[in-house]
């Protein structure tokens, strides 16, 4: 493990005791970390992002869409064999947009 | 012609059978004061902040055994050190400050260093300094740098097991330019005053008007060779003590140094200690660090909640932020934050059950000098309890 670690969102994290320390070169922790950084150190990469960080964005788009076509209904329809042709347009293109969302979800 | 102001002050009025006199205030202009009831008006001339370690807040503690080096201990007084093999050394509040008969303060703490484990293999490269960088916005107006710069003063009571001969320093930022001047401890275990005044550097960088380090000011308690300057004289140097020195304090073992009541002002003459209320000491101390524990607790001490956030929701999900935390005082720039659970953890949140919950499920993701935000980064859900989570914090703008 190295002295710091990156993060997502800019900032750097002192391992030692956790601190999150902003890229603000008035910071003098961060002023220390480039110090650091400039003789050589090699800060532990920025984690990859969760299956459920990863998913978060997709699943927002998917509740915006649920709000009209709620997922109950749409296991109705599917259970029930209804040609979902017989919808209306635009509940047509909802359905649509949430079978290709639940497609880009990280399994 | 005397000026209104003179005839005001030497022809004081009477109203409603008291006396009113002229003052004059920090911002220049004269008012009128009741002179039986005026107290010496806080004209903010200490250049240190929290110089009486009986208001200085202590916000990160009061006792720190095995210091590290660069760590502030009282709010805004740090120690730093180097080349001290297995030596290890303690600071702490301590009951014991000069008598108001001695100082004419009602001061009872001071500043205690303590050797802890003796320092081994001391040499040129061995150095230990209890010091205070003092930020440009304070110090700028001093008006180091140019050819009228002015003196400055040190005025500290001190104590010592060991009696010998110490020194006083003063630097700009970048210690290229520093000034040690010595000082003796005559007799051991005893409070002494020692005034000490640095003539102003009328060369060098010492930065005004920002927000950054304009000064160190410190007390050597051992200079190696190599950080060894000549007596009160400024050089381009990075000293902190002269060939004069004694050396002896760290390399021994349970030595005491204490310090109290130190105040830096310009002029060439020390004034009466100013004594300032707590509450604004506080303040003061709380540009520079800030934590949700309560006074004189340590940060990560176990057992408490600062931070209460009641959710209303059953879960928090990966990602998501807690309420934004607001600091009671600016803070000098954007601030390194600690986040801590009940028992001490960082990185984490604690139900209000007490009871911590995942690891990083409380990390800052956003700070400014105003406030910042933490969020759930533990990579899943976790729940509350009571209603809510809980944490606890720390903020460190310091210099």
């Amino acid at each position: 493990m190295s002295e710091y670690k990156l993060t997502p969102h800019g900032s750097v994290t002192r391992n030692s005791d956790g601190a999150s320390i902003p890229a603000d070169p008035t910071n003098i922790d961060y002023a220390e970390f480039l110090r650091w950084q400039a003789a050589g150190g090699i800060p532990d990469p920025v984690d990859p992002p969760t299956t459920a960080e990863m998913n978060a964005p997709i699943l927002a788009q998917i509740a915006v869409l649920d709000a009209y076509i709620p997922r109950g209904l749409e296991d109705l329809i599917a259970g029930l064999g209804f040609d979902v042709a017989n919808l209306p347009e635009i509940q047509q293109q909802r359905l649509a947009q949430k079978a290709a969302l639940r497609l880009q979800l990280v399994k | 012609m005397p000026t209104f102001q003179q005839l005001y002050a030497a022809n004081p009025v009477t109203l409603t059978g008291e006396e009113y006199i002229a003052v004059q205030q920090p911002n220049g202009n004269y008012g009128s004061a009741n002179s039986a009831a005026m107290m010496p008006y806080p004209a903010f001339k200490n250049l240190l902040i929290g110089g009486d370690f009986t208001t200085n807040p202590w916000q990160r503690g009061t006792t720190f055994t095995g210091v590290a080096t660069g760590s502030y201990t009282a709010d805004r007084f740090r120690l730093d050190f180097a080349t001290i093999g297995s030596g290890a050394f303690n600071i702490a509040q301590t009951a014991d400050a000069p008598t108001v008969a001695q100082s004419g303060n009602g001061a009872t703490q001071s500043l205690r260093f303590t050797v802890g484990t003796a320092a081994t293999g001391a040499g040129a490269g061995t150095y230990c300094n209890i010091l205070q960088p003092i930020e440009a916005f304070n110090f700028g107006a001093i008006g180091f740098g140019a050819s009228s710069a002015n003196s400055v003063t040190l005025s500290v009571w001190v104590k010592s097991s060991v009696n010998a001969v110490y020194s006083a320093y003063l630097q700009n930022a970048a210690q290229n330019r520093s000034n040690p001047t010595n000082f003796t401890i005559n007799s051991a275990n005893t409070w002494e005053k020692k005034t000490i005044t640095f003539t102003g550097d009328t060369t060098g960088t010492w930065s005004a008007g920002t927000t950054m380090a304009s000064a160190l000011l410190g007390i050597c308690l051992h200079a190696g060779s190599t950080y060894q300057g000549t007596n009160a004289t400024w050089a381009a140097s990075n000293y902190s003590g002269t060939s004069s020195n004694t050396n002896t304090l760290i390399t021994t073992l349970n030595a005491t140094f204490q310090i109290a009541l130190v105040q830096h002002e310009a002029g060439s003459s020390a004034t009466t200690f100013e004594a300032l209320p707590e509450d604004v000491v506080l303040g003061r101390c709380q540009r520079y660090f800030e934590t949700s524990y309560p006074a004189g607790f340590a940060p990560g001490t176990s057992g408490y909640q600062s931070v209460s956030q009641w959710t209303g929701i059953a879960t928090m999900a990966s990602g998501d932020k807690f309420s934004s935390v607001s600091f009671r005082v600016q803070k000098r720039t954007t601030p390194t934050v600690t986040t801590y659970s009940y028992t001490g953890t960082t990185n984490k949140a604690s139900n209000l059950a007490g009871t911590d919950v995942a690891a990083g499920s409380c990390t800052p993701n956003v700070a400014y000098t105003s406030g910042f935000f933490s969020y759930n980064a533990s990579g899943g859900t976790i729940t509350p309890a009571n209603g809510g989570f809980a944490y606890n914090w720390t903020a460190s703008a310091e210099l």
